[in-house]
């Protein structure tokens, strides 16, 4: 009995200890074990839509906590089958989980998933040290986003430069981000008191009642697909869309708004205001103040 | 008759910034990289509470120490960053820029002939601070293939009978240089043996790269009571023009820097103080924003430089870097006037921050990234000529 008892506090407390470790794995090795160019790309992606989504939280967070879970509901699922077959066998039920466990792991660790491959396509790894692969990969792709979206024409040298990597890891970022649609355009802020001023922007909030079947996507997109429409946000609060029209003059948008946008079945209300004057847009400001004086050499 | 001047203050050399900065004043179009502040300004929020401050009417004094709430912040600020607490009511003093801090710190702990060791290149105002404060000034060269770093041994053997205080500055400027744990440990043990009084000027210590946090001398058990703790918003907030630094040590010296404080400059501004809450209290994004960029320039200078020969390591904090230029065959100060009237860049030269610094110049990237490029090209092409001439003459 007193046996049983120690095998089972044993083996508990390694099992969490292996909980532990594999969470380190997690977010060591994860991006290590990547196999394929194909799969790199996907892996980057899906770091800076993390990133994204989650910029608020601290680098890398999300990324050890998404592969924590798994690797918890993973182990999870092996000791409960190996309890099953334990019972079955009579043997002691966190025991057999945890040796099942061991001989699970250990087959898939020396079948070579935790072995870093030497090139992982879109991803390199030279120079870094082990152990903070993941952070530094997170990092420089968060940067790299950030260089384009500041400057998106940044030449390639300079990217390359002020990341620490070579052109052609630069190019390949750049290219898997562009094909996994993290990436999705580079547009140009034009100052509209300088070119085509006559051009009328309008805000319209639109309600809409929702679709049985498509809620708010599919009018949404009808919506989205007309020219005039430049972005098209489903908000909370008091309507549902907000709509980015640009026209011509204001009759364009007038029309737009009366024999396009108010027939759409679903649509309920719209409430159009004008834009009367610019003063930041995507980031930009639209007047510039002069820069302030600094010494020209200073300790 | 003229006015006679002080034997102590006349002996104190011109600072050789100071008369680089005059040269440069007179040039038009130079690119400058000898700017040791953020080129940011400061950020908007912290801006906005300075104009909050003044619209509300707050324009007179503090209490001497500075506001209750500025010390609750600094003391919190430096609790998470070195895990030491200070009490804000009577360990912390909020002093104009860290430069008044050192200089009231020297001047509450020495007596005429003590000694201050500190490592060289420096800042430009150690020197002379301890001089001011009637001490002797002891530098203690530090080497570019220590990466700037101070040797406990070179420390322990500069240790003489009347040594008081080791002034420490780590990340460095001009060179950039940090310490790691183990080797401010290594330190700190040089200094409780032969119980020592420790200034860290913690300035950069935001400003640390390559996700290293930085480690102060004052978290090593047994240094905080011989520790002067000296920091401030310049650097890592971008508002060196607001002029607010903090001093954080065992209430005695506090109190003592206080009398020198109170009589000689009663307060800081009371605007600046309200702004450094709010840097404090909520400016830390904006901080990081600042440092990645700080951050990817120094990728970009490092590698610009060491293509072009000028051997440079990589800096892991402040925003210097501090590349060798003896392979030109010029000195510091040749390198730099040459560089500056031929190319129109301003460098800063390595003897500015003392003798050690000679065969280096300071490249200061605090400037924005089209400044450094143009820079960058401009140096190559001076380093290719001057490169170019050597070979000439020796042929």
């Amino acid at each position: 009995m007193a046996f049983e008892r120690f095998v089972e506090a044993l083996s508990s407390s390694v099992l969490a200890f292996f909980f532990a470790a594999m969470r380190d794995f997690a977010v060591v090795a994860a991006p290590v074990r990547i196999p394929s160019r194909k799969t790199a790309a996907a892996w980057s992606t899906n770091f800076s839509a993390c990133s994204a989504s989650l910029a608020s939280r601290p680098e890398g967070t999300c990324v050890a906590f998404v592969l924590t879970l798994l690797a918890a509901v993973f182990l999870a699922a092996v000791v409960f089958f190996g309890a099953g077959f334990a019972a079955f066998a009579g043997v002691d039920f966190f025991a057999a989980g945890f040796f099942f466990a061991v001989a699970i792991f250990g087959t898939l660790y020396a079948g070579g998933i935790g072995k870093p491959p030497d090139s992982l396509g879109a991803v390199s790894l030279r120079r870094l040290p082990s152990g903070r692969t993941a952070a530094i990969i997170f990092r420089s792709m968060d940067a790299l986003i950030d260089l384009l979206k500041h400057n998106p024409l940044i030449a390639r040298e300079d990217a390359a430069r002020l990341l620490g990597l070579t052109v052609d890891e630069v190019n390949a970022r750049i290219a898997a981000l562009e094909r996994d649609g993290v990436i999705i355009g580079y547009q140009t802020v034009i100052n509209r008191e300088k070119w085509n001023p006559d051009t009328v922007t309008a805000v319209i909030e639109v309600k809409i009642t929702p679709e049985r079947d498509g809620g708010f996507d599919r009018i949404a997109s009808r919506i989205s697909k007309f020219d005039e429409v430049q972005s098209c946000y489903l908000m909370s609060g008091g309507y549902d869309l907000l709509v980015l029209v640009e026209a011509g003059n204001l009759r364009q948008v007038a029309s737009f708004v009366a024999e396009k946008l108010s027939t759409i079945e679903a649509v309920v209300s719209t409430a159009t205001r004008f834009r009367l004057k610019t003063y930041k847009e995507n980031g930009a400001f639209h007047h510039f103040d002069v820069a302030p004086e600094r010494l020209s050499v200073s300790p | 008759m003229s006015i006679p001047i002080a034997d102590h203050v006349r002996d104190i050399p011109k600072s050789g910034i100071r008369d680089f900065f005059e040269i440069v004043q007179s040039m038009t179009d130079v690119i400058s990289l000898g700017i040791g502040e953020p080129d940011f300004v400061t950020p908007w929020h912290i801006r906005e509470a300075a104009i909050y401050s003044l619209e509300k009417g707050r324009t007179g004094y503090s209490s001497n120490l500075g506001l209750p709430r500025l010390r609750r912040a600094i003391s919190d600020t430096v609790q998470r960053a070195t895990g030491v607490r200070y009490d804000p009511l009577s360990e912390v003093l909020v002093s104009v820029g860290v430069s008044e801090a050192i200089d009231i710190a020297l001047r509450a702990i020495l007596n005429p002939g003590d000694e201050v060791l500190y490592h060289e290149p420096c800042y430009v105002s150690y020197n002379p601070s301890v001089a001011l404060a009637f001490g002797v000034a002891r530098a203690i060269p530090t080497r570019a293939e220590d990466e700037f770093s101070l040797r406990p041994e070179a420390l322990e053997a500069a240790i003489g009978p009347r040594t008081k205080a080791v002034m420490l500055n780590f990340p460095t400027n001009p060179t950039g240089g940090v310490m790691d744990r183990a080797q401010i440990e290594a330190i700190a043990d040089v200094c409780i043996r032969h119980n020592l009084t420790v200034l860290t000027d913690e300035i950069y210590s935001e400003l640390t790269y390559d996700e290293r946090e930085h480690f102060s001398i004052v978290a090593v058990p047994g240094m905080r009571e011989r520790t002067i703790y000296l920091h401030g918003l310049s650097k890592a907030y971008a508002m060196t023009g607001f002029r607010v630094g903090y001093a954080c040590g065992p209430n005695a010296v506090i109190e003592a820097m206080m009398k020198i404080h109170q009589y000689s400059i009663l307060c800081a501004s009371i605007t600046s103080q309200d702004a450094a809450v709010e840097a404090l209290e909520r400016g830390t994004p904006a901080m990081l924003r600042m440092r990645r960029e700080y951050e990817l320039r120094r990728n970009y200078v490092v590698s610009a430089l060491n293509d072009m020969g000028l051997e440079c390591f990589m800096p892991r904090g402040a925003f210097y870097v501090f590349p060798k230029i003896t392979s030109t065959g010029l000195t510091s100060r040749e390198f730099s006037m040459r560089l500056l009237h031929e190319k129109r860049v301003a460098v800063v030269p390595g003897t500015a921050f003392g003798p050690s610094g000679e065969g280096h110049v300071r490249c200061s990237y605090a400037t924005g990234l089209e400044q450094i490029k143009t820079a960058m090209q401009r140096i190559a092409e001076f380093v290719a000529e001057v490169r170019e001439e050597r070979t000439r003459t020796a042929a």
